[in-house]
């Protein structure tokens, strides 16, 4: 158990899980550092309070019902649902899949140590991300209810020892399904599949209780207590405990909350037995023989090398007119390395290509659900049929700002840019050796992330006209919105690369998900896109005043930040060491 | 043609990883460069190369200024890293189609070039696989096959033979003196002694950032025993620092 400890400690320290910095931060500036680490904080907060709030309206309007007492059970099973999923998810990420695989498996320990060291890992992981949902609307309920003190303990220790099961069956199929299953042996490809779905699923959770927010109140309760009703009945059906759980947080007798905690830890620790039990057999044998890539071993016939060695068939010919193909040729090629590894690391397909499309679809689902109920979409509906149905000009400034600030964003999130030289990590010195200057190497990589914005654009363009008959001179304004929108978060992401890169990782992830550089662009992107709407809206611009800040004024910071960025590349690029 | 004129580099502005060397590779000459672990030779060629700026001093390559016109310094040479691990999720013949088309090879001669190359090298069976499934050998033979085909005057490898298997490193032994007899030239950085005894027309001794010796084996001799060892003298000049 103690050797169990110690290497649960060391996965945590060594994976640097709170870790946003980039390399410099590790030398340097302290003040950086106290920076990002309040941003997180900041973030934690925010959620936090948005969760807590929300358990605040929930008691409002459910206390005069009496139906307030249903609270604590919908948060405690969606929480044992919520743990179950992502409990799935780090559990894929922790057992199997994260780079200290190699080095503990030749190590002296038993499977169960190695397997208890994961779980402790896992389950801190868990309690990070349910303290900021389950806890605070629990926390605010117990105030408003006026439950007595008793309940603040009891709470605690729920929420503790809540998560074991659920997590325990979650390690355990995981096992099963990374033992037997065959399609799991191409990491990469399980990995980009598996990640995407969750995204999916991530998204789809968000969209539904953004939704639940916006009914009215009466009918809210109303389906509130069936949701509860719901989820309780599939949690308590899917996970042994459940129902304790919930109980234990409902019932007003403490002596009965008492027992039924008893039985719960001793539900608990029968889990993790039958995990441990099964799991030693099951653990190693799958994580054993993970490969990462196929090989064939089979040599090319040779014109398949020929063929596959040779340049830009598409540019050859200039080649011979004019003998200026090849700087062209060596561009694309670069852009086609970067886009490459892109697609081909998962954690980077996942964040960076699968965004550009998951965003327009779920930014707009709502907007072409007719029947959404959310007074600010209804708002926009209205706008929208003005223009289409009245031909109503007026209406046409604020949509084409909302249009704006939606393609600004997609952009920033999709971090190409802003994660472009941390991607390269340790081959970041191939930058310095290849015969190509710095600004032409990085605008390659800009090209990669400017072309799959625009794909991203362009697909939720089309899915507009298909479905709403916008004005053809409408859509054409649109379009003159996205020149600023790709450029303005593609370039600042560079800069922010440029000024603080992220180049000694270990695992992909941390090049993407936990880079502030990722962070300060989506930040700025929406910053830029609420000011510019808030202009249009609060000044009320006529069309042509519009055109001027939705157009004209991005297209301006951007050639400001495109100076900016041409005297900076060489001179930083030549700082940042290899 | 390799010239290093007085350059020094720190990393923490207060120990010199390199301090005011100089050295001169000419054309038709293997010069192999040795010295004890932190000694300085990673951090020397990747100044020659462009990956750190020195503190001072300047480096030409093939008469080109790496920090004044390093497109063209770059292009002259090959490197080969003492790291192997290059994109992992590339093909192997991607990257090699990548490195022709940075550095601007003729499409026509590049399937014979590297044919040839990986036939030597014993390469071949694996082209068309993603280096990720690759070896650690497999995957310096392929930066050498990459570093070569644009045919380079200038060739710089940072330990080029660990890892290699027996007959590689022979092939590559031979691949740098036929480079250097055709007029070129070779510097390379080694822990094998052996090899360098074989090998070079001149060695370079380097600690604690300062060159301790240059010069071919008998001029390095006429300061020790007639019979001296390579590794006899090695072993004597850096243990002389330490004491
Ligand atoms: N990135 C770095 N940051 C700080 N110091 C470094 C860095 N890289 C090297 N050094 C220091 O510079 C000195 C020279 O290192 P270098 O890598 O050039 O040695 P080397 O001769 O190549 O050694 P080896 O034979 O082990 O490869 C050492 O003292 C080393 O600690
Ligand atoms: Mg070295």
């Amino acid at each position: 158990m103690k050797n169990a400890w110690l290497l649960a400690l060391t996965i945590i320290r060594g994976s640097s899980f709170f870790s946003f910095g980039s390399d410099a931060q590790h030398e340097k500036s302290k003040w950086r550092k106290i920076g990002s680490t309040f941003l997180v904080v900041l973030l934690f907060g925010y959620l936090a309070g948005i969760s807590g709030a929300s358990a605040f309206a929930l008691f409002s309007i459910l206390s005069p019902l009496g139906l307030a007492a249903l609270i604590p059970g919908l948060y405690i099973s969606s929480g044992i649902m919520i743990t179950f999923i992502f409990g799935l998810m780090y559990a894929l990420s922790v057992f199997y899949y994260s780079s200290d695989v190699d080095r503990i498996l030749p190590l002296p320990l038993k499977p169960e140590t190695v397997i208890i060291a994961k779980l402790i890992v896992t389950v801190s992981y868990i309690y990070l991300f349910t303290a900021s949902f389950i806890l605070p609307p629990l926390l605010v309920y117990g105030v408003l209810n006026h439950t007595g003190w008793l309940y603040f303990p009891t709470l605690i220790t729920t929420y503790l020892i809540m998560p074991v099961i659920p997590l325990a069956i979650a390690v355990f199929l995981i096992m099963i399904v990374m033992r037997f299953a065959p399609l799991t042996r191409n990491k990469d490809r399980f990995k980009a599949i598996s990640g995407t779905i969750l995204l999916i699923l991530s998204l789809a959770f968000s969209y539904t209780v953004s939704n639940l927010g916006s009914l009215p109140k009466a009918d809210l309760a109303l389906l509130f207590a069936q949701r509860a009703d719901q989820i309780a009945t599939l949690t308590a059906s899917a996970f042994p405990g459940a129902v304790l759980a919930v109980q234990i947080m409902t019932t007003s007798d403490p002596l009965d909350a008492f027992m039924r905690l008893l039985s719960l830890i001793g539900l608990s620790t029968l889990a993790i037995w039958l995990l441990l039990k099964f799991g030693k057999a099951l653990y190693f044998k799958g994580v054993i023989g993970l490969s990462t890539a196929v090989s064939r071993r089979k040599a090319l016939s040779k014109t398949a090398l020929g063929q596959q060695l040779g340049g830009f068939t598409a540019v050859k010919d200039l080649h011979q007119a004019t003998g200026k193909h090849n700087q062209l040729a060596a561009f694309w090629t670069y852009a086609l390395k970067d886009w490459r590894v892109l697609y081909r690391t998962p954690i980077f397909m996942i964040n960076n290509v699968a965004m550009n499309f998951l965003w327009p679809l779920f930014l707009g689902l709502p907007l072409l659900s007719a029947g959404s109920s959310d007074p600010d979409l209804q708002q926009l509906n209205q706008f929208i049929n003005r223009l289409v149905i009245d031909g109503d000009i007026q209406a046409a400034p604020i949509l084409l700002a909302v249009v704006f600030g939606l393609a600004i964003f997609v952009n920033g999130t999709n971090g190409i840019a802003s994660s472009a030289l941390s991607r390269e990590g340790s081959q970041f010195y191939i930058m310095k050796i290849l015969p190509m200057s710095y600004t032409r190497q990085i605008a390659a990589k800009l090209v990669v992330g400017i072309l799959l914005g625009l794909s991203g654009l362009t697909l939720s363009f089309v899915m507009i006209y298909y479905f709403i008959p916008l004005p053809i001179w409408f859509m054409g304004l649109c379009l003159l919105t996205f020149p600023g929108a790709l450029l303005l978060p593609n370039l600042a992401g560079i800069i922010f690369e440029l000024y603080w890169p992220k180049l000694h990782w270990d695992n992909e992830q941390k090049a993407v998900k936990q880079n502030m550089n990722v962070v300060y662009v989506i930040l700025g992107s929406m910053v830029v896109a609420g000011i510019l709407i808030a202009a249009v809206a609060i000044l009320k611009l006529n069309l042509l005043s519009t055109i001027a800040v939705i157009v004209v004024v991005p297209l301006l910071l951007t050639s400001g930040l495109l100076m900016v960025a041409r005297r900076l590349i060489p001179r930083k690029m030549r700082e940042i060491p290899g | 043609m390799i010239e290093i004129r007085g350059v020094s580099k720190s990393y923490n502005s207060k120990i010199k990883a390199v301090d005011g060397i100089d050295l001169k590779v000419n054309p038709g000459e293997i010069v192999g460069f040795l010295g004890p672990n932190g000694a300085g030779k990673t951090t020397t060629i990747k100044m020659i190369t462009g990956i750190l700026d020195p503190d001072q001093g300047t480096i030409l390559v093939n008469g080109h200024d790496i920090v004044r016109d390093p497109i063209l310094a770059k292009q002259s040479f090959g490197f080969v890293p003492d790291d192997p691990n290059i994109f992992p999720r590339l093909k192997a013949i991607e990257y090699l189609r990548f490195m022709g088309d940075i550095y601007q090879v003729d499409p026509a001669v590049r399937s014979e070039r590297v044919s040839k190359l990986a036939a030597r090298l014993g390469l071949t069976e694996a082209l068309g696989d993603r280096i990720q499934s690759f070896s650690h050998g497999m995957r310096q033979k392929l930066i050498i096959i990459g570093a070569l085909i644009h045919q380079p005057a200038v060739w710089i490898l940072d330990e080029p033979m660990t890892g290699l298997d027996p007959k590689a490193a022979f092939e590559l032994k031979v691949m740098m003196r036929e480079h250097a007899d055709a007029g070129k030239t070779v510097f390379f950085s080694t822990h094998v002694l052996d090899v360098a005894e074989k090998i070079c027309d001149r060695v370079a001794i380097i600690d604690h950032g300062h060159i301790r010796a240059l010069g071919t084996l008998t001029e390095l001799r006429s300061h020790f025993a007639a019979d001296a060892t390579l590794e006899s003298i090695f072993l004597d000049l850096v243990e002389d620092q330490q004491s």
